[in-house]
């Protein structure tokens, strides 16, 4: 009869696993780990339903938990939390136009914060509201944070050229 | 000098890269894997619940009460905020702790009115929250000490077992005019939930319990239930999944109708979590013009 918290999070797993798997590499750079973040994560999200307080949140709160499972990886590997989003290797495997490079590296350059805040907002297009709570935070200190990193890319991308 | 139509190239250029990281082939293996460890590990728990006729579950129980007062909202409010003023009735934390054990970390906060014209029915709420609340921590409790024990016994370390939480706390629905409404909340959380929701309306100067049938007249049950079929029939043309249909959705309202009033002195009739709806749909609430 009621749609079960647990079905709605199975269904969001398996028709999003590219998703939530493209998301856990951001963080770790890494396939193998990227996947043993998955496997985590989809584990800890069906055994933690209960703590999806509204369904069609679904999107950030799986996100979140993915975020915080790298940390906690990252952390007990004792890796530099570091947030871009093509690692070298696959920088010289990927097709990247030379002229986006600088802008790569731009970004790369920055605290994993404002890292964080381009993956979400321009690469996952998620509305600030939704970033707010990925990240556990409130909306206007998204916003405020948000907009002093695209000034800073934008001074620094007008200058270079 | 390069432009902000580049950058918004490149950056489009960047989120293309983002998007066309390879995924390993057997990412839909490992996704798989993960789901079925986790029904394996649930079943195993069921079944031993089941023995134990333990059942897990999320509980939340809303007690509201409105209250007819003589006053008018403002200066209530003002007066009981001014030391020495005669107060007037208002909400005040009566008991307030926190629990943190092996077994529950319960986060507790009962109020209690005060300022009621009839010291007796104020005695009589106040007794009534008290004991409901005891009641549902005292049973939380017990729950949280079985399903410890079970969890034990199947093998779980006492290192990772997560106690159960608990909370109670209280949010002032209306203050307008001779009323106050108010709800009172008991939550707990466990493996999977269910939730349950009690509502109160009493009126001071009759010291009588208000109904649905005192705001509304005789023809009440007539009122709200066209009310809300006209709303259900607007929402399912938008979001056809809001509500169940047939014998399980709305088929019209109970004698003792959950209500509680609301900031523009409204009545809102509640139903319980799952009682029309799925899950999704949260605790349905629908407004009725007086």
């Amino acid at each position: 009869m009621e749609i079960d918290n647990e079905v709605v999070i199975e269904e969001f797993i398996r028709e999003h696993q590219k998703d939530l798997y493209r998301f856990a590499y951001s963080y770790v750079k890494n396939p193998n780990d990227a996947l043993d973040i998955v496997q985590d994560s989809v584990y800890k999200a069906l055994k933690n339903s209960n703590t999806l307080k509204e369904q069609d949140k679904i999107k950030t709160w799986m996100f979140t938990i993915i975020r915080n499972t790298s940390f906690t990886f990252l952390k007990s590997k004792n890796k530099e939390i570091s947030l871009s989003v093509i690692e070298e290797k696959s920088e010289e495997e990927s097709i990247s136009k030379t002229e986006v490079i600088y802008l790569k590296n731009l970004i790369k350059n920055l605290d994993q914060e404002s890292q964080e805040l381009i993956t979400l907002r321009f690469y996952e297009d998620l509305q600030f509201n939704e970033i707010a709570e990925v990240l556990e935070t409130n909306i206007s200190t998204i916003k405020t944070r948000f907009y002093k990193v695209l000034t800073q890319i934008k001074n620094s991308y007008e200058r270079s050229g | 000098m390069k432009g902000v139509d580049n950058l918004k190239k490149e950056i489009e250029e960047l989120k293309k890269e983002y998007k066309n990281v390879p995924t390993p082939d057997n990412l839909n293996d490992v996704v798989n894997k993960s789901i079925s460890n986790y029904r394996k590990e649930k079943s195993k728990m069921k079944k031993i619940k089941q023995f134990k006729s333990i059942v897990a579950a999320c509980l939340l129980i809303i007690t509201s009460f409105t209250i007819g007062v003589n006053t008018n909202e403002s200066f209530a409010i003002t007066a009981g905020k001014i030391p020495g003023v005669s107060m007037l009735v208002q909400l005040v934390s009566f008991d307030s702790f926190k629990i943190e054990d092996e077994i529950v970390n319960a986060n507790v906060n009962i109020p209690a009115v005060k300022g009621f014209e009839s010291e007796t029915l104020e005695q009589q709420i106040n007794q009534q929250i008290q004991e409901r609340m005891n009641m549902h921590l005292e049973k939380g409790r017990l729950k949280a000490k079985e399903e410890k024990k079970a969890y034990i016994e199947t093998g779980g370390t006492v290192d990772n077992y997560r106690p159960m939480i608990i909370e109670i706390d209280y949010a002032v629905k209306s203050y307008i005019d001779n009323r106050i409404s108010f709800a009172v909340y008991y939550f707990e959380s466990r493996a999977s939930s269910y939730s349950k929701t009690y509502y109160y309306t009493i009126d001071l100067e009759e010291n009588e319990l208000l109904t649905l049938e005192d705001l509304l007249g005789k023809d009440y049950e007539e009122k709200v239930n066209q009310k809300i079929y006209e709303i259900i029939n607007k929402e399912l043309e938008v979001s056809p999944a809001k509500y169940f249909d047939g014998d399980m959705g709305f088929n019209g309202i109970k004698k003792d109708q959950n209500f509680y009033i609301n900031e523009d002195n409204q009545i809102v009739v509640v139903f319980d979590k799952y009682e029309i709806a799925p899950g999704s749909s949260g605790e349905p609430e629908f407004i009725i013009p007086n």
